[in-house]
């Protein structure tokens, strides 16, 4: 097995003997420019991990890489099928099983045909499957899609689940990162479409295989076609010395009604960009998230959703933890825009500052241009409350423990909406160790 | 006389800046009731968020001794472990903690301290019932977060339960009578009087009289400007229903 010489965005982009469509991506992004902290919504991301970046991705894992991806491996889940990915490449031996008939893999040159086609389709250099409002006129497409971009022309292979019209899968993705960032980047890709009427149960998750300094650069598009149903459960749970990137785009069509809920307790530096439309009529998204920090990890997350469509319904609840010397931060904006009437927007925004040296940066902001809309929003930063302290130390609970309880209990009401229940217990057990607690899980429940 | 459960001498504490406890001194044998009665910011309170070891509360002079040990030097989860229980006036909501998982992680607290094995499940869930029914609480409590969405009367049942469950040997119950209609009442007074028994002591802070017709005390005390300025029997505390403080505090002055 050869592994491809590590390599740079730019040193890429010259690269001579190159697909001349992966080129011509890698260029175009380029000469846009990748997002720095300048960008309106990149403000609190950990941006260093970019420069000087290792961007080439691997052609084929090692042994030994698989061998600690499958140790990182949690137990199955029931009902749903898997699909293994390692450092962004499809593992059957992981998967342990055909693919699922709704999925199917991409190869490079599919990602890149596709996303050049778009770019064509759209008249932009290059674009994802975004709308107008998504791009500014000096670069084409918001720089908020550039990663996106720098995936769909990197990335080694894919995964492509289409649930046809009124059918129903369950399917659990694991892109697993197993490689050191100074050899390879590992650039998970999915692109999602659920049919009308059909339904899709998915789980992703993003797992460290050991200690490795991994960087993840992930690139996930969601279409729910009218009347579907989506249920995406996401964890993020990388080793504590990488550093991730994700973009996940969202259109919803006409009653299509889309849960996304985000675990998110890894990597040193990660970076959610998420950009959700509803598109359609009476369509509705919930996105829960919650984000676990400590010691000096950032967790960065910019949730933008915009209501096309009339009656379209979301709400945001977010609660994040940040201890030690840590950063959390939610960046949640809505844009209500002329023609989605009888609109209706929650937004619940909480961070819990756990640690001396810990920061929180909530942003909640809403941008409507029509009167016929409801929408609440509400956004608090606070400490562990003294008084829910002093009340179970007065029953003899240790402090480290009543300390846990309660930022157990912050984030209850999110973990809560798991529905899967094996899932809640594994995102449960690993949420445990996070807070470092001596709490019986188990009791919990 | 066997030395008693709580010694409290000369006690001065200060809260937010002010001088609240100046000079107090108190007694609780063994199996007694103690009931501490005065007005509004008299520092009944302070007291017993100072025996807990309340933080903000600073004692600023005097001794307490609580079964011999120092009490002061205590962190308020080790008196607690040590058999000391208060039962707040206020009982903080905690959603997301359950209440079993607080009655049980308590109870471990204090059984590890006394050095015995974890509860069984079984047993702790019979115990739990038992007392339950005793308070006559609904087990869908249970399962709820602590005290969220509680009544105030549900808050104050949900005291006496955790006290019930812990069998404190020094319970010290903060107007855990305000608020309560006469049902609930009788029902919270019905718990506490089950606790009572020769090798523990209560200590009731209650600004009314009402409490004491169902939870007889053996001692009543009138507490004002940070000092108790008299003591007497049950007949002290009728009288304070019939002629108010002013005859004592004025008294005093």
């Amino acid at each position: 097995m050869t592994i491809p010489a590590p390599r740079r965005l730019d040193e890429l982009a010259a690269l001579p003997g190159e697909s001349s469509a992966r080129t011509a991506l890698l260029g175009a992004a380029l000469a846009a420019g990748l997002p720095t902290a300048r960008d309106e919504n990149w403000k609190y991301a950990n941006l260093r991990a970019l420069d000087r970046q290792v961007f080439s991705a691997l052609t084929a894992v090692s042994e030994a890489a698989s061998a600690a991806a499958a140790a990182a491996l949690p137990a199955r889940l029931e009902g749903f099928a898997r699909v293994v990915f390692v450092d962004g490449l499809y593992s059957a031996a992981l998967s342990g099983e055909a693919l699922p008939a709704a999925a199917a893999l991409l190869s490079a040159a599919q990602l890149q045909a596709l996303a050049t086609a778009e770019a064509t389709a759209t008249g932009s250099p290059v674009s994802a499957p975004q709308p107008a409002t998504l791009r500014d006129a000096s670069t084409g497409v918001s720089v908020d899609l550039r990663l996106s971009q720098i995936n769909a022309a990197l990335a080694s292979q894919g995964l492509r689940i289409a649930v046809p019209a009124a059918g129903r899968a369950a399917i659990e993705v694991v892109f697993v990162a197993a490689t050191d960032a100074a050899v390879a980047a590992s650039h998970p890709a999915l692109q999602v479409e659920v049919g009308a009427g059909a339904t899709l149960n998915l789980v992703e998750r993003h797992l460290g295989a050991g200690d490795v300094a991994t960087f993840t650069n992930a690139d996930v598009r969601l279409h729910a076609a009218r009347d579907s149903r989506l249920q995406h459960h996401r964890l993020q749970q990388l080793g504590p010395r990488s550093r991730h990137f994700e973009t996940l785009t969202l259109d919803a069509g006409d009653r299509a009604e889309c849960e996304i809920l985000s675990v998110v307790s890894g990597a040193l530096s990660a970076r959610s960009t998420a950009l959700l439309r509803l598109s359609g009529q009476d369509s509705s998204l919930a996105w829960n998230a919650v984000a676990l920090a400590d010691r000096t990890q950032v967790n960065d997350a910019f949730v933008r959703v915009e209501h096309l469509g009339r009656a379209a319904r979301t709400s945001q609840l977010f609660r994040g933890i940040a201890a030690g010397r840590s950063r959390v931060a939610f960046n949640g904006h809505m844009v209500v825009r002329e023609g989605a009437a009888g609109a209706a927007s929650d937004q619940s925004l909480k961070a819990l500052l756990a640690g001396g040296e810990a920061e929180a940066d909530l942003r909640p902001q809403l941008e409507i241009y029509i009167d016929e809309v409801r929408a609440s929003h509400g956004a608090t930063v606070g400490k562990l409350d003294p008084q829910m302290l002093f009340y179970l130390l007065s029953r003899g609970i240790e402090p480290a423990t009543a300390e846990a309880l309660l930022k157990w209990a912050f984030v209850a009401d999110v973990v809560a909406r798991i529905r899967i229940p094996a899932l809640r217990r594994q995102a449960e057990d690993v949420m445990a160790a996070q807070l470092r607690a001596v709490v019986d899980v188990g009791d919990l429940r | 006389m066997s030395e008693p459960i709580l010694s409290i001498r000369d006690l001065r504490a200060r809260v937010g800046g002010r001088d609240v406890l100046d000079g107090l001194t108190l007694e609780v044998g063994a199996g007694e009731v103690h009931a501490i009665m005065g007005p509004n910011g008299s520092g009944k309170s302070t007291l017993a968020y100072v025996l807990a070891g309340r933080p903000g509360y600073e004692v600023t002079g005097g001794t307490v001794s609580y079964r011999g040990r120092n009490l002061l030097e205590l962190e308020p989860e080790e008196r607690a472990r040590a058999g000391l229980f208060l039962g707040f006036q206020y009982p903080v909501e905690i959603p997301g903690v359950n209440n079993v998982y607080l009655l049980k992680a308590a109870l471990n607290a204090a059984r590890k301290h006394q050095g015995l094995p974890e509860v069984d499940a079984f047993e702790f869930l019979a115990l739990v019932r038992e007392k339950m029914k005793l308070m006559q609480m609904d087990e869908a409590f249970l399962s709820r977060g602590v005290n969220e969405g509680f009544s105030g009367g549900e808050k104050k049942r949900n005291e006496i339960l955790q006290m019930l469950v812990l069998e404190p040997t020094l319970a010290l119950l903060d107007e855990t009578d305000s608020g309560l209609d006469i049902d609930a009442l009788k029902v919270v007074a019905r718990g506490v009087n089950t606790l009572r028994s020769g090798a523990r002591a209560i200590v009731l802070v209650t600004h009314y009289q009402r409490l004491l017709d169902y939870i007889v005390p053996d001692h009543v005390h009138v507490l004002a400007r940070g000092r108790i300025l008299r003591s007497g029997n049950r007949d002290l505390a009728l009288e304070l229903e019939q002629r108010g403080y002013d005859w004592i505090t004025g008294a005093a002055a």
